[in-house]
């Protein structure tokens, strides 16, 4: 769901870069990898195995593909702020090495991608783990991480619509559909990954209001 | 984390990147939605990066261009995710 440059106005870009700089700075300050389980370390690997997962296209309906976005994962291991800022760093390097999402579209591609990735699916996955109970916490992860993907499809629709580059009658259902597979795809590779890090390593999973 | 998991963990993730050719060459959601509406004419790049579309131009063969972009890619953000990490460690003494 990268957004290209030349597809968002200035008047939806501008906004989004103000915001996605100001939550960048709020983050930073409010991070922290001194937790016990949370290290530098644990950022770079969850961040480095993001952006190859990220790589990974896979087929979905209508002769399109998609591919992970990782928010949830990242929320999920480290918090919404570091996994806020991993998913950033991702965004980053893909926009200046990889071309992959526009500079002037960084904004919203933050907003689209890593905010509400982040944020929003750990806020979901929070209520969905206090109401599921934690036993079904991988049930949370892919409902969390679905989610997700189908609310990031419904910011970009709006952003689009909002530039004038399509009308919303036609851009938010067409998003909605295709993101509607491609949030399969994110929350199987989500509930895989974690699954295998719950069991192997228990204890790495962000829980400050300790309802693990 | 132990340095086995530290290892374990980048060489999957390396792995992946080296294998990134195979992923599938169709648009993406949105690239897809964008040629359906008519405004993929509208994309532009005011930007060159060194590694368009996860290539290394100077590379003639795909799949090893693939692979050795996708490395980089892992790279890049596991040096960045270092200096923001401690940069954040460091502010907060």
């Amino acid at each position: 769901m990268h957004i290209p440059d030349g597809f968002l106005g200035a008047e939806v870009f501008a906004p989004a870069w103000i915001f996605s700089a100001a939550a960048v700075w709020a983050t930073s300050k409010k991070a922290s990898v001194k937790n016990e389980n949370i290290t530098i370390l644990l950022l770079c690997v969850v961040t480095s195995y993001i952006i190859a997962a990220q790589m990974l296209n896979f087929p979905v309906v209508g002769g399109s593909s998609g591919h992970l976005i990782g928010g949830t994962l990242a929320a999920v291991i480290l918090g919404p702020y570091l996994g806020f800022l991993s998913i950033v760093i991702v965004l980053v390097i893909q926009c200046l090495v990889f071309q992959d999402g526009g500079v002037t579209a960084l904004g919203a591609n933050i907003f689209n991608m890593a905010f509400i990735g982040s944020f929003v699916s750990y806020f979901l996955y929070s209520f969905l783990l206090k109401h599921l109970g934690k036993k079904r916490r991988i049930a949370a992860v892919a409902l969390a991480s679905w989610l997700s993907v189908v609310i990031a499809a419904l910011a970009c629709s709006f952003e689009l619509a909002l530039s004038g580059t399509a009308p919303l009658a036609a851009v938010l259902p067409a998003m909605l559909f295709v993101h509607t597979f491609i949030g399969i795809g994110e929350a199987l590779i989500t509930s895989m990954t974690l699954s295998f890090v719950f069991n192997v390593r228990p204890d790495i999973a962000f829980d400050p209001e300790g309802i693990l | 984390m132990k340095k086995k998991e530290i290892v374990f963990s980048l060489g999957f993730a390396g792995f992946l990147a080296a294998v990134s050719f195979i992923a599938s060459a169709r648009p993406d959601g949105l690239e897809k939605v964008a040629k359906e509406y008519g405004f993929i004419k509208l994309e532009k790049s005011i930007l060159n990066s060194p590694m368009p579309d996860y290539s290394i131009p100077l590379v003639k063969n795909e799949k090893l261009s693939s692979s050795v972009a996708g490395i980089s890619g892992v790279l890049s953000v596991f040096i960045f995710s270092l200096v923001l990490g401690s940069g954040i460690r460091k502010r907060k003494g």
